[in-house]
């Protein structure tokens, strides 16, 4: 069995903070919790560090979700749900003493006592049942949850595609190749920019990965000057298209690597593809 | 006047809580709900996915909070562990990767460094200047073993390191954050 201080120098203390111990370790770490008063000191001390951590990772949500938090938990609370009975069966009291010792009375008795043992026998069987009809319907619950996420992710996926589609398969749409420069002789885009509505969607599946803290900005010229149309970047947008600003009458396109979200102006020796109309 | 601790603020919250009432769902969320909200836009890089994990992971709270035990961690760390393990199985599920171009969970949950993509809430600059005083290796081990769930194993191979250096490599970060946090405090 290990000591306290065995326990605290082998880092299962901070592993077991962020629930990254196996069920085998967590085990036996929560035993050792019973054991040590003083561990549980260790793992607020832990606990308290990563929370001023995360503090820093904080970033405020849109307006009106706190609101629809709220709602979700007051909707949960009017739901049914199934409450287990932990409590041990009522004890009754038998009176034993011998003051009715005749047969009738042993005979209820003993039929006191046994149906007092079906009753607890029943009672930790319905109690069992409960408790993993309990935890289905725990794990139907996040299995829904996360069905209802990923339908969301698919259904604006789907709207975003819908939207791509009917610009780029429109008969007003052009099609603009941008080649890769000499700095950049790998890159190659597809732009479609459409005469009607002005908006512009790249293809930007073959463009290589930029450094962490880069992006690629998209530049029309307008009347031989450049218009910012907005950054993409292969690797945060998970997505190959893009819906970038509409723009009036461009005469070329160009893409420049830029620090991340972009700059007001392009750095034309970062200019890695352009394609005219 | 300097703000209660982690702590004190769980204790008081976790007594609202045991007596089932609704409304500390509404402090605890102006108290951590940002916080939990940048951590899980960070793992799934969607914000509005992430705001629906925030909203599942407080209505788990709120259905589970009789089986909170004090002596296992701040509030925080709890509903941390629930959100984080709501994200990796949103970002683990078929349909997620399908629908993102096919990208692994690796890629989703990788390495890449902790403040490029933070959207500052202005009152944590303090804090995160205390985090940016760790090295950049101990920084990272703890950004993936606490807001990205990266298992031991996990990141002995992002690291390139055996299992057994991940947890000693952890304690020592833990060690120096709770130093510099020690230090600013006195």
């Amino acid at each position: 069995m290990r000591t306290l201080a065995e326990i605290v120098a082998s880092g299962d203390v901070e592993l077991y903070v962020a629930g990254a111990l196996d069920p085998v370790e967590r085990a036996a770490f929560e035993d050792a919790l019973l054991r040590y008063p003083e561990l549980e000191r260790e793992v607020h001390a832990v606990a308290e560090a990563v929370e001023i951590a995360a503090r820093a990772r904080a970033k405020a949500p849109r307006p009106g979700h706190k609101e629809r938090v709220m709602a979700a938990i007051t909707t949960t609370e009017q739901a049914p749900d199934i409450v287990i009975d932990n409590h041990p069966a009522p004890v009754l009291a038998l009176d034993v003493t011998g003051q009715r010792s005749d047969r009738r009375s042993r005979v209820w008795q003993y039929a006191a006592v046994a149906s007092l043992l079906i009753g607890i026998v029943t009672t930790s069987v319905l109690s069992i049942m409960l408790g993993e009809a309990h935890d289905e319907l725990e794990h139907a619950r996040r299995e829904l949850s996360i069905a209802k996420n990923e339908q969301r992710v698919l259904a604006s996926r789907v709207v975003q595609y819908q939207d791509v589609f009917s610009s780029v398969s429109d008969t007003n749409t052009v099609r603009v190749a941008l080649a890769g420069t000499a700095n950049a002789p790998a890159s190659l885009a597809s732009l479609y920019w459409n005469r009607s509505t002005k908006d512009v969607v790249i293809d930007f599946g073959k463009m290589p990965r930029v450094d962490d803290g880069q992006d690629y900005q998209l530049w029309a010229i307008v009347n031989g000057k450049p218009v910012d149309l907005g950054v993409f970047n292969p690797d945060n947008s998970q997505e190959r298209l893009a819906i970038m600003r509409d723009v009036e009458s461009p005469s070329a396109f160009a893409v420049t690597v830029e620090p991340r979200g972009g700059r007001p102006e392009p750095t034309l020796e970062a200019m890695v593809a352009i394609g005219t109309l | 006047m300097s703000s209660p601790s982690p702590q004190a603020r769980t204790h008081a919250f976790v007594e609202r809580l045991r007596a089932g009432e609704t409304s500390v769902m509404a402090d605890i969320y102006d108290d951590y709900g940002a916080t939990l909200f940048g951590i899980l836009s960070r793992i799934v890089r969607d914000d509005s996915l992430a705001e629906d994990l925030v909203q599942e992971t407080f209505v788990r709270v709120w259905t589970q909070r009789s089986t909170y035990d004090t002596r296992k961690g701040t509030l925080f760390t709890w509903m941390l562990n629930i959100g984080r393990n709501l994200a990796i199985d949103m970002l683990r599920s078929s349909a997620y990767k399908a629908s993102s171009n096919n990208q692994s969970v690796d890629e989703l949950v990788g390495i890449h460094e902790p403040e490029a993509d933070t959207a500052v809430v202005p009152e944590t600059i303090d804090v995160r200047d205390h985090v940016d005083r760790l090295p950049n290796d101990q920084r990272l081990i703890v950004e993936l073993t606490y807001f990205r769930g990266l298992t031991q194993s996990e990141i002995a191979d992002q690291f390139g390191i055996p299992l057994g250096t991940v947890k000693s490599r952890l304690r020592l970060a833990m060690n120096a954050l709770r130093a510099i946090y020690a230090e600013v405090n006195s």
